[in-house]
Formats: structure tokens, C-alpha cells, sequence
């Protein structure tokens, strides 16, 4: 069945189709294998990875921003004053966080782990950058251009897809079911609570828990 | 509740149990500690000796430098790592750290059988041989020795071949499976998990632990879903998807 869609005359300015987000998207991954190529555990590899995943979150947060791209509940101050009064978004985040970790706190449970190393400020900064650029790119800009043009079910099938996909070339392929039934969660999240928040707080959250 | 609400609970339901039987099951247990970060254990682990179904992972790799050493201790600091991703051996070291005897000493680690003698406790991944040609280790000297584990279930330390026994090194764990601790002599290092002994008396049965936390979160799930459909109302005009 087609749908026509009258035109929304300035609100259209800003619809991003879901091809180019899906190359943006390919563009830092890309960007990301190459050089971690030469030296896949190097800081500069981590630093190139991170590096594109924020070019590409920035650009694709403005793009989202733009009239007609960000829906109200998606955007971080009102839908944080309403989340806030509503408390679903957080409640949700928090559930989906909970989610997340569940399997690591058993497993460390059963087998605490030695003392860490390294820097936990800096682990935290480059984390954080990374959820907000993969969230803002995937079920920010991606997810409302695929709903758009195909519905909710493709929006999480899509976005679940390219999720899981983008980790592979640095952590490898065996990664993909975990992070087919994680991006499936998160897209999870999405729905049910209305909002890119839960999702963006489910996976801060269980990011961090991972050091 | 609305289409879209059933549908993400679907999905939260489907992927949620593919997430709780991938966790309770191990089949993630080589798989990063949860979904970010850096680095992760992306390349499976190579032997010297695979265990029957891992002959296809290939062989361990070895490295080494050639480097003209500072005259003094300290100077310049290198590292060096095997090609694995992430590197299943690497070194941390200073030019100075090292004695050489003409004007060159070569540094490297390289995978060994393991020797005859066993450590107390289960082998977790290859014995690694830090070996200088051309010199030595300056008396005084420590270098950082770090490993990779297998993702095998327990906390490995590294220990150190020395004067006949295996000797536990103080380890630091480098998320999500590498291992480090300070070293002064050369020789074999490993990672060695502990035996497997009955459950101690205070600490908690994973398998409880995993029994509990399951229970409690279907039940957290029902009372969030429960909550929000009891007191959620209807937003006039919500803009709420499509």
C-alpha cells in the first residue's frame, strides 16, 4: 500500500535520508578500520576511532536538530523536564541499564576480578563520547530518518543492524550476536519509551560499568 | 498499551533472553566485558599447543627490537608487542634498562612450549620467554611484562620461572583481559588461573546469583510495566511517534 504524504514545507528542510546516515555511518567505521589496520591496538587507532565517531555524532546530531529532523521528545531539555516529571525515560533508561549489566556483575561476582589499571577519567571521557555520537547517529538521525520513511519495525530493525555491524571491524565479527540482541535492547528502549533518552542513559551506563 | 510500546516490549523480551542465555551460558565469556571500550578481545587466542578445535586460530606471533642502549639507567621508553589483536604479549621497558655487550642488544619476546615443570594452578594461554641477545638486563632494572588471557572463566596472575619454581608476580588487571606486573630477570612468564576447589562457604554460587538476579529482574520488568500502565496517562497532544 502507498502512502502519499502531503508535503510539510519547511519541516521537510531538515529529513535526512536514511542512506546518508548510513554512509556517515560507514564513513567513521571506515575511517576507524583503516587505521586501526596498521596497529588495530594502538592509541592513535583508538583515538582515530573515536575521533570519526564523534565528527560523525556531531554531524549527525545537527542534522537532527534541524527543523523537522528532532521530534520534541527527543530533544534533551524539554523531554528532560518531562522525562523528569513523567519519569518513564529514566525509569526506562535505568531499567535498560540494569539490563546491560546484569550478565557482568554475575560474572564478576563469581570471579572478581584483579585490581584495574589505567585511568579511569580518561576511560570515562572517551566512553562517553563514544554512546553519545553512536546514539545520536543510530537512534538519534538514523532511526527518525527510517521511521519516517519505512515505520518503527524497520527503524529497529535497521538501526539493531547497523549497531551490531559497526563494532565488528574493531572488535571482530564474534561480537555480532551480543551485540545484535544489545542493539535490539537499546532499539527496545526506544520504543517503549518514546524517546532517544532511555537508550542513551542504558548504554552510558552500562559502558561505564565496564571498567 | 499502544502498538509501538507492544512492540518494544517485544523486542526488550526477545533480545533480553538472548542476552541472559548468551551470559548464563559463557558463550560471551571471550567477549567484551559489556559493549565499549577499549580495547576488546577481538582476535581469538593463538597457542603454541591449541586444544582440539582451536587449531584453526593460527600461531602465536614473536617480536623483537634491536635497539643501542642509553649508558645509564632510564632513557628512552619502548614497547613492544606481539601482532595479535589485542597483543597477546607485549613489554614495556627503557633502552637504558638494558647492558649490552658490543654496541647493540636485541630484546624480544617469543611464544616457548611450556617447560616440564607445572605451575600450581591451570595454564591460562601460552609461556612467553623475554630474552635479551647481545647483552643483558642491567642489574636494578625492571621492565613491565603484560599478557593476554584466554577469556577462560577466573582471575589469572602472572608468574615468573625463577630459580626452579613458579613465583606469582603482583598482577594488574588492564580490562577486559590483559594482565601486568612489573618484572626484574628475565625468563618464561604465564598466566596461571587458580584450581578449581569446592565453592567457598561465604561466597556466592554463580549460578544462585544468576538464578536470583534473572527471578528479579522478570519481576522489576512486570512491576515497571504493571506501574506504567497504571498510572501513565494520556498526554493530550503528545507528539509520540508516528
Amino acid at each position: 500500500m502507498i502512502t502519499l504524504r502531503p508535503s510539510t514545507g519547511t519541516a521537510d528542510s531538515g529529513r535526512v535520508r536514511p542512506g546518508a546516515i548510513l554512509g556517515v555511518l560507514a564513513a567513521t567505521v571506515l575511517t576507524r578500520s583503516v587505521v586501526a589496520g596498521t596497529a588495530p591496538w594502538s592509541p592513535a587507532a583508538a583515538w582515530a576511532g573515536v575521533g570519526a565517531l564523534t565528527v560523525g555524532g556531531v554531524w549527525a546530531a545537527r542534522r537532527w536538530s534541524a527543523p523537522g529532523g528532532m521530534r520534541p521528545e527527543d530533544r534533551l531539555g524539554p523531554s528532560l523536564g518531562r522525562s523528569l516529571h513523567r519519569g518513564s525515560s529514566w525509569a526506562w533508561g535505568a531499567f535498560g541499564a540494569i539490563g546491560l549489566v546484569l550478565g557482568p556483575v554475575v560474572r564478576r561476582l563469581a570471579d572478581p576480578p584483579a585490581p584495574h589499571g589505567g585511568q579511569v577519567v580518561l576511560w570515562g571521557a572517551t566512553v562517553t563520547a563514544v554512546v553519545l555520537a553512536e546514539e545520536a547517529m543510530v537512534r538519534g538521525a538514523l532511526w527518525r530518518a527510517v521511521q519516517e520513511a519505512h515505520g518503527p519495525g524497520a527503524a529497529l530493525v535497521v538501526t539493531t543492524v547497523a549497531f551490531a555491524v559497526m563494532h565488528a571491524p574493531l572488535y571482530g565479527w564474534h561480537v555480532l550476536p551480543l551485540d545484535l540482541a544489545v542493539g535490539a535492547w537499546l532499539g527496545g528502549l526506544r520504543l517503549v519509551s518514546g524517546s532517544v533518552l532511555a537508550p542513551t542513559v542504558a548504554h552510558l551506563v552500562a559502558d561505564w560499568a565496564a571498567w | 498499551m499502544s502498538s509501538l510500546r507492544r512492540r518494544g516490549a517485544w523486542a526488550l523480551a526477545a533480545s533480553g533472553l538472548v542476552l541472559t542465555l548468551g551470559w548464563t551460558s559463557g558463550a560471551w565469556r571471550g567477549a567484551p566485558a559489556v559493549y565499549d571500550g577499549l580495547p576488546f578481545n577481538a582476535e581469538p587466542y593463538r597457542y603454541v599447543n591449541p586444544p582440539p578445535g582451536l587449531e584453526g586460530n593460527g600461531a602465536p606471533s614473536s617480536v623483537h627490537i634491536t635497539l643501542r642502549p642509553a649508558p645509564h639507567a632510564g632513557g628512552t621508553a619502548f614497547a613492544l608487542s606481539t601482532s595479535e589483536a589485542p597483543p597477546q604479549a607485549s613489554l614495556i621497558a627503557s633502552d637504558g634498562d638494558f647492558l649490552p655487550a658490543g654496541q647493540t642488544v636485541t630484546v624480544g619476546i617469543r611464544p616457548v612450549p611450556a617447560p616440564q615443570l607445572t605451575p600450581v594452578g591451570r595454564p591460562d594461554g601460552n609461556v612467553y620467554q623475554v630474552y635479551v641477545e647481545g647483552g643483558s638486563l642491567r642489574p636494578g632494572s625492571t621492565y613491565t611484562i603484560a599478557l593476554r588471557g584466554t577469556g577462560a572463566p577466573g582471575t589469572p596472575r602472572l608468574e615468573h620461572l625463577a630459580t626452579g619454581h613458579w613465583q606469582p608476580l603482583p598482577t594488574t588487571h588492564v580490562p577486559p583481559a590483559v594482565y601486568s606486573a612489573p618484572a626484574g630477570s628475565l625468563g618464561e612468564f604465564l598466566l596461571v588461573l587458580p584450581l578449581r576447589g569446592p565453592l567457598p562457604a561465604q561466597g556466592p554460587n554463580a549460578g544462585v546469583v544468576a538464578a536470583v538476579l534473572v527471578v528479579g529482574i522478570l519481576l522489576a520488568t512486570g512491576a515497571l510495566l504493571w506501574a506504567i500502565r497504571r498510572f501513565r496517562r494520556p498526554v493530550a497532544g503528545e507528539p509520540f511517534q508516528r
